[in-house]
């Protein structure tokens, strides 16, 4: 890879994160939320994927990320259960509009909807960074 | 099987014939209600009672929260189906790799690649 | 806690989460937290079963918001009647898919899991764009449970599938959007309320219907079905054969009859009934292989079901066969397709023409088989006996035409079943290694107390009748729809 490209990646990646994480902490005053948001992110880790070293792509594949990676189906699945259970009851709802704390539990959902998302791309950019390497042992068989 | 050319610009052009159709007929098929019922009551009532000032916000996770509950399980589902047959994917190339005794390159992977 | 069945939902989530986190070391897991999802789902909807009677629906606002502007949760006598069906379908393979599917077991039960939320979404919603979500949620599950076996032919049928479903789900939301884009809301009462039967509805009806045909495989849409069935476990077989169409007739009586409230297509309902009995039982007559001819004997029965709803659409008692049927569809193909992984496991193979000799080897197996074969036809005392012949008899004073395709189609059934209890059971012209015939003791178990169902139901026709009836007149009535979502 050229050094412009890998320069590049390693000073846009943290500004394209934190310009999603902006995007949805403010998802309930400003336009954007859960999804946008999300979609930001993994382009963020998206990059990341691509523009690194070619070296460091065998030592990123290591088992502590294999863990993560399982681990993120989990966490997935278990913000899809506590998202199923808050939309159920009755909202909370606090008195000043345009503010932080306004939106009652929109707040949070948004932050949890924009992991999610992320966490989708990366399920699917690291199964198709993975087709390179025979299945591991103590992979999903 | 091989597929025509002219099979696929007659299924093109039949595809934006029956587009045309729907949305002309959206505007023959005017009813006496008012079409903006919902919309109209989400625009005065969301912020009192959602406190969010992003009404797209607020319908999406409060009014219709299900909806978006549905949405995430079907991306949850496209990211394990992607990763269930990746890994069938890959013990197909291990195995072809085991009968030639060398190392091949997925087709998928070069394609893609290549771009 | 009074309202057990909106709980349904997030609990097979909460399942679906140990199995895909856990399943992988923990093998035992998979089946057990399978077993007791489903077990405590039936459970919550039986418990529901005293506020339907009292109350004659089941309304459950989520979130809190009001009617129009929320979603709800409406369930009347017909919705439980599938709810139930979907938990005891989802047993019945659970049980099968033990024996049957020994590797990759995790990626089966989360899938199957997810398939059932979206199943049982569809059936208690009271709006239409959330059934929309949930029938995403199911179909793509089944699309990529349609690949289990991993080899070409498995893989061929999701292809197949994947695009025709695809196609089916644009059209149903182009017909959803249309609706929306008329009447301003979405809650199926509200619409209710909203829609004259009139020449503006035609098209988002037709679309609508469009997208559910090909959901449900009727004719002329029907191509998908018997390839995923054939290539495909059994127990994933029987999910789609069984549950998949009574969902799908279900939401065609919720459209057509409560929604649109559009008594001027029945004629066009029993036309396209009466082409997919025919299509169903010629093709099937034709097939050598086991699971394929199970396959299109099912699409020949939802025939047989959307008669009866074509029938309702003129008299009310047209339903009542039609829901009889349903039940009885749903009990022989579960036998049908246990009885079909079993033989398929002794034969390693399910071409029919290499099989044969089983009576000699099992005969309490051959019987029953037997028995769901001849329920299928109409056959007196046997289960489907009471249900076909009120069709015969509804159609014979509406439409007599009918009821004549009807009866020929059920001598072409009667035909195949023959066909195929002779190449299976009888055939003794070809010598095997006569190894004993394997049945677990939970498939005995299952086929034993089907069999007692299906005698119990063909001597007794009042009980079924009555049942159905029961159902029925608690979800007829449009106006008690209306009121209890809306008041």
């Amino acid at each position: 890879m050229d050094a412009i490209i890998r320069t590049a990646t390693r000073v846009l990646f943290p500004v394209i994160l934190l310009f999603g994480i902006y995007i949805s902490v403010n998802g309930h005053i400003t336009p954007g939320g859960g999804f946008p948001a999300g979609v930001i992110l993994g382009t963020a880790f998206l990059l990341l994927a691509i523009g690194a070293d070619e070296t460091s792509i065998d030592a990123r594949i290591s088992k502590k990320n294999v863990m993560y990676l399982k681990g993120s189906f989990a966490i997935f699945l278990l913000l899809i259960v506590i998202e199923g259970y808050i939309i159920r009851n009755n909202i909370l709802k606090t008195q000043d509009f345009f503010e932080i704390w306004s939106g009652g539990f929109t707040f949070f959902l948004n932050i949890i909807g924009g992991f999610m998302v992320l966490l989708g791309i990366l399920i699917i950019v690291y199964s198709f960074i993975m087709t390179m390497y025979p299945p591991r042992e103590d992979d999903w068989k | 099987m091989k597929i025509n050319q002219i099979q696929i610009t007659t299924l093109i052009f039949l595809f934006i014939f029956v587009i045309m159709v729907i949305t002309v007929s959206g505007k023959i098929y005017q009813t006496d209600f008012d079409s903006r019922a919902a919309s109209q009551y989400y625009l005065n009532n969301g912020l009192e009672e959602t406190g969010s000032a992003n009404i797209v916000n607020s319908i999406v996770w409060d009014f219709r929260g299900y909806d978006t509950l549905g949405e995430e399980s079907v991306l949850f589902i496209a990211a394990t189906g992607v990763y269930f047959l990746s890994l069938a994917l890959r013990k197909s190339i291990d195995r072809r790799d085991k009968k030639k005794g060398e190392k091949t390159k997925s087709k998928l992977l070069t394609k893609i690649t290549k771009i | 806690m009074y309202n057990y069945i909106s709980y349904i939902v997030p609990m097979l989530l909460c399942s679906a989460f140990i199995i895909v986190t856990l399943g992988h070391k923990y093998k035992k897991l998979n089946f057990n937290v399978t077993i007791i999802a489903l077990l405590s789902s039936l459970i919550f909807t039986l418990l529901s079963l005293p506020k339907l009677l009292n109350e004659g629906i089941i309304i459950y606002q989520l979130s809190g918001w009001q009617a129009p502007f929320g979603i709800t949760v409406a369930v009347d006598g017909i919705g439980f009647l599938i709810l139930s069906l979907i938990f005891l379908i989802g047993l019945i393979v659970a049980f099968i898919s033990k024996h049957e599917i020994k590797k990759r077991r995790y990626q089966f039960y989360t899938l199957f899991m997810f398939y059932n939320v979206g199943l049982v979404g569809m059936t208690i919603t009271g709006d239409i764009f959330n059934f929309f979500v949930f029938l995403e949620i199911s179909s793509m599950s089944a699309y990529i449970l349609s690949s289990f076996n991993r080899d070409k032919p498995a893989f061929e049928s999701s292809i197949k599938y994947i695009i025709i479903g695809s196609f089916a789900s644009s059209i149903f939301l182009i017909g959803i959007a249309m609706l929306y884009g008329m009447y301003g809301t979405l809650n199926m009462a509200d619409l209710m309320m909203k829609i004259v039967p009139g020449f503006g509805n035609n098209i988002p009806l037709a679309l609508i219907l469009t997208g559910l045909f090909m959901k449900g495989a009727i004719v002329p849409f029907h191509a998908w079905k018997p390839d995923v069935v054939k290539s495909n476990p059994a127990s994933f077989g029987l999910a789609i054969s069984a549950t998949s169409t009574a969902v799908s007739l279900y939401a065609i009586f919720r459209f057509v009859y409560t929604v649109f409230g559009a008594f001027y297509f029945s004629k066009m309902l029993i036309y396209i009934a009466l082409l997919t009995m025919f299509v169903g039982a010629v093709m099937a007559l034709q097939q050598k292989d086991l699971k394929k001819m199970i396959a299109y004997s099912a699409i020949s029965q939802s025939g047989y079901i959307l008669f009866g709803f074509g029938l309702g659409m003129m008299e009310n008692i047209g339903f009542v066969s039609a829901i009889y049927h349903l039940i009885n569809t749903v009990i022989i193909d579960a036998v049908l397709f246990i009885s079909a992984y079993i033989i398929s496991q002794h034969f390693k193979t399910s071409d029919m023409s290499k099989m044969g000799y089983i009576s000699r080897q099992n005969k309490l197996f051959t019987v029953t088989f037997g028995v769901a074969l001849l329920s299928l036809t109409g056959i007196p005392f046997l289960n489907g006996f009471a249900s076909k012949w009120m069709l015969y008899i509804v159609s014979l004073s509406l439409y007599p035409f009918a009821a004549f395709v009807s009866f020929i189609v059920s001598v072409i059934t009667l035909a195949y079943s023959f066909k195929a209890f002779h190449l299976i059971f009888l055939n003794d012209k070809r010598d095997y290694e006569k190894t004993p015939l394997f049945i677990p003791l939970s498939h005995k178990v299952m086929l034993a107390v089907l069999l007692v169902i299906m005698l119990v139901l063909g001597f007794f026709p009042d009980l079924g009748l009555q049942l159905s009836q029961n159902i029925i007149d608690l979800s007829l009535s449009r106006d008690l729809y209306l009121m209890g979502v809306l008041s």
